[in-house]
């Protein structure tokens, strides 16, 4: 086990429960992980076994109902509001399926937006954020609205926004549900390369886009059902009590069928218990 | 270039839905348009006090007064001398203030319910020591001792009836040229023509000396007084009377305007003080008591303008909040998306303040505009009307920040409502709303 300093992501029996008139929704219950700082992990599972959750948790966008999760030795369950959205501006990266770019900024102002919330000068965010554009191919579509990029520029802005504030965790919760698989290939290799020196969390159905990751952890109903280790590597320990560690094959079918449905899936949503 | 990028944002923001943006503008303009104009008559009131208060200032006036029986004994040519008299006294003259076109209800039917233009009557070679402080002559001389039908002009008046220097001026239907143009405070009761204080009292007792006479007269013919008239009564003896009978009557009418030697606040409150002592059967008005009064009787107008501020200021607040709310409930999941990327409850806040003020400063200008065309419109028309003053309304500098001012904090505390809802909104379940 490494201790808590080394890692980037260090979760014990974390839980997550949301309550509803339903009854109680269990999104992750009990999950112990740890990720090394610049590993790429994919997290895979079928809709609602809590991935999403996990990646919220991991954000600070939401906080963990019991158990201790840790990033870069931050204490998640800790944060109030505003200490959680300082911990997101300097640690966390996020790139969405659904690209989330603000319609009414340009490409350049949606990847400085971070900047901006950071106070960083407007020259310098101006020049940081045109650097980062160029580098992912789009400098010539620096002044152009969302609405007139394709879904790959889209993403490739999004990938630049997560990246232009030097977070050391990037999430990214399918970014390439809505992109065919030559431009999914392509935003993930991306993501690699531009992303090399930090922790990459990806959530995915896609089987070609995990099998990307050096590492990757299947997720069932709020328990972590399987980590592959990581392949350059001994597999870090993530076990969760009554699952198994082993490495998990690539498309391995899980109970609920294959791991990697449709692309465009539903978006991930809680397990009601 | 900060403040550009923002400022272009928050306008894309705004223009997302552009007929809501353009009615919610229309609205607070209406609210900040009301507000400018009672405004702008509101600063006519509010410089008219101080104004006021410059005119009357360095003079103490005499009036008289009903004393305890009810009698209203007017001022004896025996107090007069001895106010002259007095070591602090500069100078004193009678002042008698007349309609300028005369008294004329079929003209005019409406004439008791508006302001007038006036004449006054100044001793001329005093007119000078007693006006020289309040007006301001533009051009030609004040007048002067000798003079007889000449008068001096208002601005205002010379402008709307054509008069130049050395052209005639009809004043209650008799010619006067002109020798004067001032500029006087727009006040009321500040006098659009000046003429020698003679001239005036002349034309203004004649008819009622006439008319005391044909009373008097008459006395000899009426059948129940005639028989206890003695015969050898004779005639000019009633005229005398009635000459005298009808100056008592006219001193009512007078003002008596006294400069003086030290036309500092202090030397004057200090005449005013002296003459009290010495003269208590007459009303004595400082210049301290005529800003009090008037001050009093604007006080109303100005509450009357804070009423209309309030409710403009709420209906157009009303209008922020709705659109605001709006757009907090249509942008949730950027709320989410912009609380994932490091905004902070307060930076999320902020941007919705931001963009409800801005749409209450759009308003705000709209408005002001609208309130400045109105009133450039409309003034010309009034004035002909009214003739009297150069002014009904004043733009002023005040009145254009107080207007920014109120749209600014109606945006600001209307746009606080919604924009803690969205500061409190959990970005994760704005996330998860897709």
């Amino acid at each position: 086990m490494s201790s808590a300093t080394e890692l980037a992501i260090r979760g014990a029996r974390v839980r997550k429960v949301y309550p509803s008139p339903a009854g109680e929704v269990v999104a992750l219950a009990g999950l112990d992980l740890e990720v090394a700082p610049g590993e790429f992990v994919a997290v895979t599972g079928p809709s609602g076994c809590g991935k999403t959750t996990l990646l919220n948790l991991l954000g600070a966008l939401d906080r963990p109902s019991d158990g201790r999760l840790e990033v870069f030795g931050a204490d998640l369950a800790r944060l109030d509001p505003r200490a959680a959205a300082l911990y997101r501006r300097r640690e966390v990266g996020f790139v969405f399926q659904q690209f989330h770019l603000v319609p009414t900024l340009t490409a350049l102002e949606n990847v400085a937006l971070p900047l901006r919330y950071a106070g960083v000068p407007a020259r310098e965010r101006r020049r940081r954020a045109a650097a980062l554009l160029d580098a992912v191919g789009l400098a010539p579509r620096a002044g152009h609205f969302p609405a007139i990029l394709s879904g790959g520029e889209r993403q490739r802005v999004a990938v630049a926004r997560a990246l232009v504030g030097g977070a050391r965790l990037l999430l990214a919760d399918e970014p390439t549900g809505n992109l065919d698989g030559a431009t999914a290939r392509d935003i993930v290799r991306l993501l690699r390369e531009r992303a090399a020196e930090r922790t990459l969390l990806l959530v995915t159905h896609d089987p070609e886009v995990a099998a990307l990751a050096e590492r990757r952890l299947r997720l069932r109903d709020g328990h972590l059902e399987a980590d592959s280790g990581r392949d350059s590597g001994g597999p870090l320990s993530a076990v969760v009590e009554g699952t198994r560690s082993d490495p998990v094959p690539e498309n391995a079918p899980g109970p609920q069928g294959p791991a990697g449905p449709a692309r465009g899936g539903d978006p991930d949503a809680p397990t009601t218990r | 270039m900060v403040y550009n990028a923002l400022m272009r944002a928050l306008l894309r923001d705004l223009l997302r839905q552009r007929l809501r943006t353009v009615l919610t503008v229309c609205g607070v303009g209406l609210g900040i348009f009301t507000v400018f104009v009672f405004g702008a008559l509101g600063e006519h009131f509010r410089l008219t006090v101080v104004e006021a208060r410059d005119y009357a200032g360095g003079l103490v006036r005499l009036y008289t007064k009903t004393n305890a029986e009810g009698v209203n004994p007017g001022v004896s040519p025996e107090t007069l001398r001895r106010i002259e008299a007095m070591p602090e006294v500069r100078c004193l003259s009678p002042s008698l203030v007349l309609l300028l076109d005369g008294f004329d209800l079929e003209s005019d039917p409406l004439l008791w319910l508006r302001p007038q233009a006036l004449v006054e009557g100044l001793e001329a070679d005093k007119a000078e020591a007693v006006r020289g402080q309040g007006l301001r002559l533009l051009a030609g001389r004040w007048l002067r001792a000798g003079d007889r039908r000449v008068a001096m002009v208002v601005d205002w008046l010379a402008e709307r009836r054509g008069l130049r220097l050395g052209a005639p001026v009809t004043i209650r239907h008799q010619d006067y040229e002109v020798v004067g143009i001032y500029h006087a405070p727009d006040t009321p009761a500040v006098p659009a023509a000046i003429v020698p204080y003679a001239q005036l009292n002349e034309r203004f007792l004649r008819p009622e000396v006439e008319r005391a006479r044909r009373f008097f007269r008459g006395l000899r013919r009426h059948p129940l007084l005639a028989p206890y008239l003695p015969p050898t009564l004779d005639p000019a003896a009633l005229d005398a009377l009635a000459e005298g009978f009808a100056h008592q009557q006219a001193s009512l009418f007078r003002i008596y305007e006294i400069v003086p030697r030290d036309r500092s606040p202090a030397g004057t409150q200090a005449l005013a003080e002296a003459l009290r002592a010495q003269e208590p059967e007459l009303a004595v008005i400082d210049p301290r008591s005529i800003r009090e009064a008037m001050e009093r009787a604007v006080a109303l107008f100005l509450v009357l303008t804070l009423i209309v501020t309030v409710l403009s200021a709420l209906v157009g607040g009303l209008l922020v909040v709705n659109t605001m709310a709006m757009a907090v409930v249509e942008r949730r999941r950027e709320i989410g998306v912009k609380a994932a990327l490091g905004a902070t409850p307060a930076q999320i806040a902020r941007e919705f303040v931001a963009e409800a003020a801005l749409l209450a400063m759009g308003g705000a200008l709209l408005g002001m505009a609208l309130g400045a065309l109105a009133v450039a419109a409309c003034e010309p028309y009034l004035l002909d009307r009214l003739e009297t003053g150069a002014s009904l309304f004043r733009i002023t500098p005040r009145l254009c920040a107080f207007s920014l001012g109120t749209a600014l904090a109606t945006g600001v505390l209307a746009g606080g409502i919604p924009a803690y809802r969205a500061s409190r909104t959990d970005p994760a379940v704005c996330l998860r709303e897709l």
